[in-house]
């Protein structure tokens, strides 16, 4: 009877416990994404069986950033614990359809996670830390139109982009360090290899100097082999980069290796600047030098410059340019959207655009 | 590290108050031998400074829980910081403009932040 009161009195206690904390707790969510569409222009173009097609004009989605919506939010679960969800959805601005994910509805990201003071622990479709070693390394913000993300879909599609049943943790910053580690379930009943896929990464960073690295294995097979775009590409990748950064300037160098099961095992070293000349106007550059070990005669070298004004804190107009050049059976691309793929010899592209961000 | 800025600190301190013949620069010597209270650190002094409390106010960023650097750009003129560059949540930019306005030697900060999120 005394142990039925007090356990009563416990369930009280408690109820009155979980009541004020969700009275303190606050919690909300929130609407955004990116709207970025723009002209686009190449001086050759090539069709999915790789024939040469003439010049290029088109309306293109994301030259500068994915265009995307999506609702996240937070809610303070308290003790410095709190609970984060993210759910975002690519999409295409041409055409309405689905762009820049694995082509699922909630196809870029689809995640909850428990933050605290000792680290993230992340649930569902998320990027990679193989993914986010490349965003961190690039010197042009990972653009769509000319920068190294062309040769990480080149490479693997959507592998490591949009991560399917996949958790990982991150730690918190300590002495400028952060590390990240992730495990994705292929979840093939009986198949424990099929579709398994990890990445890790360690970073650096002082404010000026930044050092990383990452890796990232993936098997083929498993649940995630369904998604519309490829996501479960057999590879091995390796990057590790830096950059530093002098008021203004900001410098970045990269290496970066992708071998994947029956296909190229591309090498790219890449590097460029960015420079805020004023708060408003960024220019930058960057080459990407590319060579397939299996066959150093499959090279290339793509260049890219862009200049991004900023109209406002939300919306941005940008013209970019790029020049790619291809040997052998290399068919580097100018940009993620309207030129992926380009043949042999040098092309040309250039895209003007506008993106605003809300 | 901090030997180092507190010299060089202490070495703009000097030349502001004209007393530059320690720079162990001749020409400045004999400047500040003909106008001993009028001396000004030199357009290269200036730069010099700049560049080094620009320096301290990233690594202060860097060292604030909540902080992403990454994208952060931290330009100094006489004394006032201006931000640009970009942090991934909204949250994160009154952190960064407090902290670099606790930072030693900041007089005024203009901020020019924006928000873009890792993979946008």
């Amino acid at each position: 009877m005394l142990k039925r009161k007090s356990a009563a009195h416990m369930a009280t206690a408690l109820g009155v416990c979980v009541c004020s904390t969700h009275a303190e707790a606050q919690s909300n969510v929130t609407l955004y994404g990116i709207v970025d569409s723009g002209f686009f222009y190449s001086s050759k173009s090539i069709d999915s069986s790789g024939n040469r097609t003439g010049k290029k004009f088109a309306l293109i989605d994301s030259g500068l950033s994915p265009s995307q919506f999506g609702l996240k939010g937070t809610e303070d679960l308290g003790g410095g614990l709190k609970l984060d969800f993210d759910l975002e959805s690519g999409i295409n601005m041409t055409n309405g359809g689905y762009n820049s994910s694995n082509g699922n509805f909630f196809g870029r990201q689809a995640w909850m996670q428990l933050r605290s003071d000792i680290g993230n622990l992340k649930m569902g479709l998320q990027f990679s830390p193989f993914f986010l070693t490349l965003y961190d390394l690039d010197p042009r913000g990972l653009a769509p139109f000319g920068t190294s993300v062309v040769h990480y879909i080149d490479n693997v599609v959507g592998t490591g982009l949009a991560n399917a049943n996949a958790i990982s943790y991150t730690t918190p910053v300590m002495a400028g360090l952060q590390a990240s580690v992730m495990y994705a379930f292929g979840g093939s009943p009986g198949d424990f290899q099929a579709g398994q896929q990890y990445s890790a990464s360690l970073k650096y960073d002082n404010g000026s100097l930044l050092l990383a690295a990452s890796i990232y294995n993936g098997n083929a097979g498993g649940t995630a082999a369904s998604t519309p775009v490829p996501t479960t590409v057999e590879f091995a990748g390796r990057m590790i980069g830096g950059g530093y950064r002098f008021g203004k300037l900001t410098v970045k160098a990269s290496y970066t290796s992708y071998k994947v099961a029956g296909a190229m095992s591309n090498n790219v070293w890449g590097g460029g600047a960015d420079f805020l000349a004023t708060p408003e106007i960024d220019v930058n550059a960057g080459v990407w030098y590319a060579s397939d070990r299996n066959n150093t005669a499959n090279h290339s070298l793509l260049g890219s410059a862009g200049i991004n004004y900023y109209l406002s804190k939300a919306t941005t107009l940008y013209g970019q340019v790029a020049v790619v050049n291809n040997h052998g059976a290399m068919t580097t691309g100018l940009s993620v959207n309207g030129a992926l793929k380009e043949g042999a010899g040098t092309s040309v592209g250039g895209a003007i655009g506008v993106r605003h961000m809300f | 590290m901090n030997r180092k800025h507190m010299s060089a600190g202490l070495a703009v301190l000097l030349s502001l108050a004209g007393i530059g013949g320690v720079s162990a620069q001749g020409n400045e010597a004999v400047a500040s031998d003909v106008a001993p209270s009028s001396a000004v650190p030199s357009a290269r002094e200036a730069r010099l400074a700049n560049r080094r409390l620009a320096k301290t106010v990233r690594s202060r960023l860097a060292k604030v829980k909540g902080i992403d650097v990454l994208n952060i750009v931290v330009v100094a003129k006489n004394g006032t910081i201006t931000l640009g560059g970009s942090v991934p949540e909204a949250g994160q930019i009154e952190l960064v403009v407090a902290a670099a306005r606790d930072t030693p030697g900041v007089e005024a900060v203009n901020n020019a932040l924006r928000v873009k999120a890792a993979g946008q």
